[in-house]
């Protein structure tokens, strides 16, 4: 699969490229940057679900690790220390810890998931300078017009792309 | 959002974004310096001394060969943990209070003082393990089901939730860490070559910096930055209440929560500043960590030391004003003229005087001082542990169960073999693993680039001010 490649080394001219290259309604494939860039995401309108999925781990943890204490400590074996309520004020401790254990480990998990990351896994892209100060914009040339591609070529340029490839 | 004025430049010289990397790594790809090899030599037989000989000595002969009698069961064991659980709140602290709060100037410290979390949480969790006696059978305090007798562990104790905070908290802190550290592991994979390129590329976990995979990265951190936050005030109340929820004077009072977290932060921050001196130092970082981050880090260190003095000061007021004849006995027979004076004054003296001295600025920005005065710091909090832990249950309610404690040298090269295991880790950290996140370093010198105005801005004011 041929890739059109676009280096910038000046995050300014990226933006300014991503702005025309939006206005064309260019098929973008993916942006790849040596840090995050903000204003980038913002234009691409780029989201993600883990803050919403987080909550719903955290509502999990809570109810979860209650049960657990509540079946412990009231159903299966009720102690009686000096007469004091088995369902016991000092339940919220356990239950903030645990919560905080749980939405941990499963908010990692889901980052790792659906970014597709995981030990020994190859990049899914490898270009010169593209983890270190280069800023690249790819795009797909299966789908791209001939018009559309002389048109993106063109936003490249104008926009001071240092160097449009093809890998 | 960060502003210029009120912080000058955070990373000085106009680096463009590749200096960024080659100074960073320079300290990874060029040969480990001298200095390196004897500090690791002394720490790895510091490390090899304490814990290879003497832990297991503890193990195999028992508690007896440690200072702690009937009348102190805690010595230096919990004195040790308490410390290092103290410098451990540091990098969480550090990194993630100051990235809720938006404050810009955590990029160049925050890998660092996370990674010294790491170690010094290690180090802290061998204590309570040891302290055990017979550390197989810890496996007796997670609640895996009812033991053989129907019972379950007792979740109302301090003692338990301390297992299950600590335990979580290393795990946050180690994630957090790692999961910051992809990016720039992905930097170094594609640099290098070889087994070295291998190994990195299964650190990076394939990264590349796509737009969503930024995203999300940046939502993960934030996620586990804000619930880690209140889990450090809660992991170091929890340990509080080890103390606060027994009866002896001296260990039974509501202000030990607030008092401890403080305490750590303090202690931590300044175990962070130590480190960042000799970094700057050692690898030449003075445009990274700027005399501006010592400034900062500095007032905080003031501010704190006054809540401590504070807290020091309401202990002995209460002690007074309770007209609690044992309670008084132990702030002023004890602390202020008796037995334990020397360590109280002491405490005293590198907790609340001395770092006043920040509040002027030619302190702040000397490195000698500020380096002195924060090794300082954490010589009056492992004091502060030992006024905590020792006296009260030295001298409780009948003189006639009144017994000395003395540390033997076990205790000593116990702690001294947590010191180098953390020595070790700092020195493996700095040589092998980007010891600042340059990704957060490129977005602070864009932040800053943004800010700084173009030709034609800077001519046109000119000519105004001129005009003027």
């Amino acid at each position: 699969m041929s890739k059109l490649v676009a280096v910038y080394s000046d995050d300014n001219k990226l933006l300014q490229a991503a702005d025309q290259l939006i206005e064309a309604k260019a098929p973008i494939e993916e942006i790849i940057t040596p840090f995050v860039i903000e204003e980038l995401l913002e234009k691409f309108h780029v989201k993600s679900n883990i803050p919403l999925l987080a909550f719903f781990y955290g509502l999990f943890g809570v109810t979860s690790v209650f049960a657990g204490l509540y079946y412990t400590f009231v159903i299966d074996f009720p102690l009686n220390i000096g007469g004091k309520p088995n369902l016991s004020l000092t339940f919220p401790v356990l239950m903030f810890i645990g919560t905080v254990l749980i939405t941990v480990l499963a908010t990692v998990f889901t980052f790792f998931i659906e970014a597709k990351l995981y030990p020994g896994k190859d990049p899914e892209f490898s270009y010169p300078g593209i983890n270190d100060d280069k800023m690249v914009v790819l795009v797909d040339k299966s789908k791209l017009t001939p018009d559309m591609e002389t048109k993106l070529r063109r936003i490249f340029e104008e926009t001071g792309a240092e160097k449009i490839d093809e890998v | 959002m960060y502003k210029k004025e009120v912080r000058g430049e955070l990373i000085l010289g106009n680096k463009s974004y590749g200096d960024i990397t080659r100074d960073i790594l320079r300290s990874q790809e060029e040969k480990a310096p001298m200095w390196w090899w004897i500090a690791f030599a002394v720490f790895f037989v510091l490390m090899s001394i304490g814990l290879g000989y003497y832990v297991p000595l503890t193990i195999s002969k028992g508690i007896g060969m440690w200072g702690n009698n009937n009348q102190v069961p805690w010595g230096w064991a919990i004195i040790n943990f308490v410390w290092w659980i103290g410098i451990g709140h540091a990098g969480t602290a550090f990194s993630i209070f100051l990235l809720v709060f938006r404050q810009k100037w955590r990029t160049s410290i925050n890998r660092a003082a996370e990674a010294m979390t790491v170690f010094a949480v290690l180090a802290a969790g061998l204590f309570p393990a040891i302290h055990v006696g017979r550390p197989w059978d810890e496996f007796f305090i997670f609640p895996y089901g009812p033991n053989s007798r129907g019972l379950w562990v007792n979740f109302n104790s301090p003692l338990l939730w301390d297992v299950f905070a600590i335990t979580t908290y290393l795990t946050t802190s180690a994630i957090f860490w790692y999961i910051g550290m992809l990016p720039d592991f992905a930097t170094v994979r594609d640099r290098s070559q070889g087994l070295k390129r291998k190994i990195f590329n299964v650190l990076s976990f394939g990264w590349l910096g796509s737009m969503d995979k930024w995203r999300k990265f940046e939502d993960t951190l934030v996620i586990l930055g804000g619930l880690a936050m209140p889990l450090v005030i809660a992991v170091h109340s929890i340990v509080s209440t080890d103390f606060s929820a027994g009866i002896l004077p001296g260990w039974h009072e509501t202000i030990f929560p607030p008092f401890f977290v403080v305490g750590a932060i303090f202690s931590g921050f300044s175990m962070v500043v130590t480190l960042m001196v000799l970094i700057r130092k050692a690898f030449k970082l003075q445009d990274y960590v700027t005399d501006d981050h010592f400034d900062a880090i500095a007032r905080i260190i003031t501010f704190v030391s006054l809540i401590m003095g504070s807290a020091y000061l309401i202990e002995l007021f209460i002690a007074w004003y309770s007209g609690n004849q044992y309670e008084a006995y132990v702030f002023d027979e004890n602390y202020l003229k008796g037995h334990y004076a020397l360590p109280y004054w002491l405490m005293l003296t590198f907790n609340a005087f001395i770092p006043q001295l920040f509040w002027f600025k030619k302190v702040r920005r000397n490195l000698t001082w500020i380096f002195w005065i924060t090794i300082g710091v954490n010589i009056g909090m492992w004091l502060e542990r030992y006024n905590i832990v020792v006296p009260p249950a030295a001298e409780d309610f009948l003189p006639a169960n009144w017994f000395h404690y003395a540390s033997t040298i076990v205790d000593k090269w116990v702690y001294l073999g947590t010191i180098g295991l953390f020595g070790v880790g700092v020195l493996l950290f700095i040589r092998f693993i980007p010891m600042m996140a340059m990704n957060e370093l490129k977005q602070q010198a864009k932040r800053q680039t943004d800010l700084k105005p173009t030709d034609i801005q800077y001519h046109a004011i000119k000519k105004l001010l001129e005009d003027e």
